[in-house]
């Protein structure tokens, strides 16, 4: 039995890794990191979209509260085109969309382990994370060092001076997060500055990326630790920018609480301080290749029959092709080139499959402009583009049909939603992931039919 | 063309000859120049004899091929972050020397002094291997090494490129 997996982003990455712990004999061909190693630290399953149309920390803290599960809930029931919606059928256990996240959730806490980055939340209670720019998030997951930065759970904020960082201000995100926070009629808590006398070497580095990159380092990591001694205190958060640590945030996080006697978050960032993804990504890489999933860094031109029922995908570089019994499309959306755009419009560009929208239309092959809404913040078409699927996500071709029997799809390459817009790409992306790992062994289980595959 | 002689016509029925004995004016006087006038050569041979002096050079083909290829940089950062997890030491951030390498093609003769000293980077390919756009990012930052160390180059001190991305 084997399969291919096309993408390297989390969809990707979750679906080889689970047909690997299958027993399925999995390749992962990819060109280059997901859009995943951009993403902010969280992994969100329920944002704002287009049946719930305001910002979910605007629900989450004022008037009632909605909790990550109510919100899941209202997506199933009110964005028919969304995968939720898709993937949870009305006639189903209410509680089976939270059960499938839980147990994902789990499976990724599992594979990140080694690595040492840790996931934390659930889809009872809020976070409230702070980002680098002072602003706040809603947050139903997030990975280390940014889950211990829980607002809501601290009753004084301290915000770490760093003074050279290119593109962090600490006086800036206390300012700004003092006013966010009355702005959001939270129950006030202090936030202030605190600067922790660092060494010149430690600080001769401008970028964020190279700070953390040197606090791998053991010395470089006690000598943080002893500048921040007794800076914390019981209940007292205190607030780093994204520096700490590359491969080695748990350690760097626990030596920095030892010394501080505080609790130590990053603040969450976006890229190019997106230290956040590119750990993550770097975790669920060493996690794939000690699953032994083979690693194929290759550009796909595209799909086509093998020798017998098989799938090949064609490939740019060596080797030129590889056939297998099932095919997993992770390939994202633009960033990621699993959507393009030839000349302004929008297509597919292995398959061609229809594209739609969040409100079910189809969207390829008319100029993306054509699609395009005026007006700042309205929801645009384009965004939202992606292939529609059957329950076991085998995306439909022109005629509603499953394009192939065995041709699955998984993540953002999934339309019908806006992950940017709701911030819920890596929660869609982990259970899709999950569900079509699952959907291709029982394909490869269920016994050979000859009106099984539709051409 | 259409709309020049809509804008002609216009100019008739409205009886703007004023307006109108201008316009052949300078149609008269732009004929004349290009039958009669001065050769002054190529613009491009001109500008370079200008300000050659100052270090502007015709960027060569290669230098071209490495601009459309730096054209593709989605701006995501991670040469930078793998860059510094390897321990590399560019004479310009990766990020910052594609996106130099993509909009400022003619003026990267203008980079000579780069911010590291002569410092190169190890020239390993980690950023290049790294890079969703499979931008030949090492190869960028070779070429402005070369600069940085041809003695042609950098006769501008206050070229640096501070302001650059």
């Amino acid at each position: 039995m084997s399969a291919v997996v096309v993408g390297a982003g989390l969809a990707g990455s979750a679906a080889a890794l689970a047909l690997a712990e299958a027993g399925v004999d999995v390749a992962q061909v990819a060109a280059a990191p997901g859009a995943t190693a951009l993403s902010a630290g969280t992994l969100d399953v329920a944002g704002a979209s287009p049946g719930i149309p305001t910002l979910p920390w605007r629900d989450a803290l004022r008037g009632t509260p909605l909790l990550p599960r109510e919100r899941l809930a209202l997506h199933r029931r009110g964005a028919p085109s969304h995968p939720w919606a898709q993937l949870f059928g009305a006639g189903d256990d209410p509680s089976q969309p939270e059960r499938e996240v839980d147990a994902g959730v789990a499976r990724l806490a599992g594979w990140l382990a080694p690595a040492g980055l840790g996931l934390a939340g659930g889809l009872g209670a809020n976070r409230l994370l702070a980002t680098v720019a002072g602003t706040l998030r809603v947050a139903d997951f997030a990975f280390a060092p940014a889950a211990g930065g829980d607002l809501l759970a601290a009753h004084e904020i301290a915000v770490v001076d760093v003074p050279p960082l290119e593109g962090f201000d600490a006086r800036a995100l206390a300012r700004i997060l003092a006013r966010e926070i009355e702005v959001l009629g939270l129950p006030k808590r202090p936030v202030s500055v605190v600067h922790p006398k660092l060494p010149e070497p430690l600080l001769a580095a401008p970028s964020p990326a190279r700070v953390a990159a040197r606090l791998d380092g053991a010395d470089a990591r006690t000598v943080l630790a002893q500048a921040c001694q007794g800076l914390g205190a019981p209940g007292r958060l205190l607030l780093f920018p994204p520096i700490l640590g590359i491969a080695a945030g748990a350690e760097l996080v626990a030596a920095l609480e030892a010394s501080s006697g505080g609790r130590v978050a990053e603040a969450l960032a976006f890229p190019p301080f997106a230290l956040a993804g590119f750990r993550l990504q770097r975790a669920l890489d060493a996690a794939l290749a000690a699953a032994g999933v083979r690693r194929i860094a290759a550009h796909v031109r595209r799909l086509a029959s093998g020798a017998g029922a098989r799938l090949r995908v064609v490939l740019a570089e060596e080797p030129a092709s590889l056939d297998a019994e099932a095919v997993v499309l992770a390939t994202g959306r633009f960033t990621s080139g699993g959507l393009g755009a030839d000349l302004g419009v929008v297509a597919e560009p292995l398959l061609g499959l229809p594209l739609y929208d969040a409100d079910g239309r189809r969207i390829d092959g008319i100029p993306a402009r054509r699609s395009a809404r005026k007006g700042y913040g309205n929801e645009q078409p384009l965004f939202s583009a992606g292939v529609r699927t059957d329950r076991r996500l085998r995306p439909l071709g022109a005629n509603g049909r499953p394009h192939h029997g065995r041709l699955f799809a998984a993540g953002d390459l999934l339309g019908g939603f806006d992950p940017a817009r709701e911030r819920t790409g890596l929660g869609v992306a982990l259970v899709t992931g999950l569900r079509a790992a699952r959907a291709v062994v029982e394909a490869l289980h269920a016994p050979p039919s000859r009106t099984g595959d539709v051409p | 063309m259409r709309g020049y002689r809509g804008f002609l016509r216009e100019m008739l029925r409205t009886g703007s000859l004023r307006a109108l004995a201008l316009q052949l004016r300078t149609g008269a006087l732009h004929v004349a120049h290009q039958a009669f006038g001065r050769r002054r050569g190529d613009p491009v041979a001109r500008f370079l004899a200008a300000y050659g002096p100052d270090g502007i050079r015709e960027p060569d083909p290669a230098a071209r091929r490495l601009a459309r290829q730096a054209e593709r940089c989605l701006v995501c950062g991670l040469c930078s972050l793998e860059c510094a997890r390897t321990g590399g030491v560019p004479p310009l951030d990766p990020r910052d020397a594609v996106i130099a390498a993509a909009r400022l093609e003619v003026d990267w003769v203008r980079l000579g002094v780069s911010p590291g000293g002569d410092t190169a980077c190890g020239a390993c390919d980690a950023c290049a291997r790294i890079c969703p756009a499979g931008i030949p990012i090492h190869l960028v930052q070779a070429r402005l090494a070369s600069f940085a160390a041809s003695p042609s180059a950098g006769t501008k001190a206050d070229a640096t490129p501070a302001g650059i991305g």
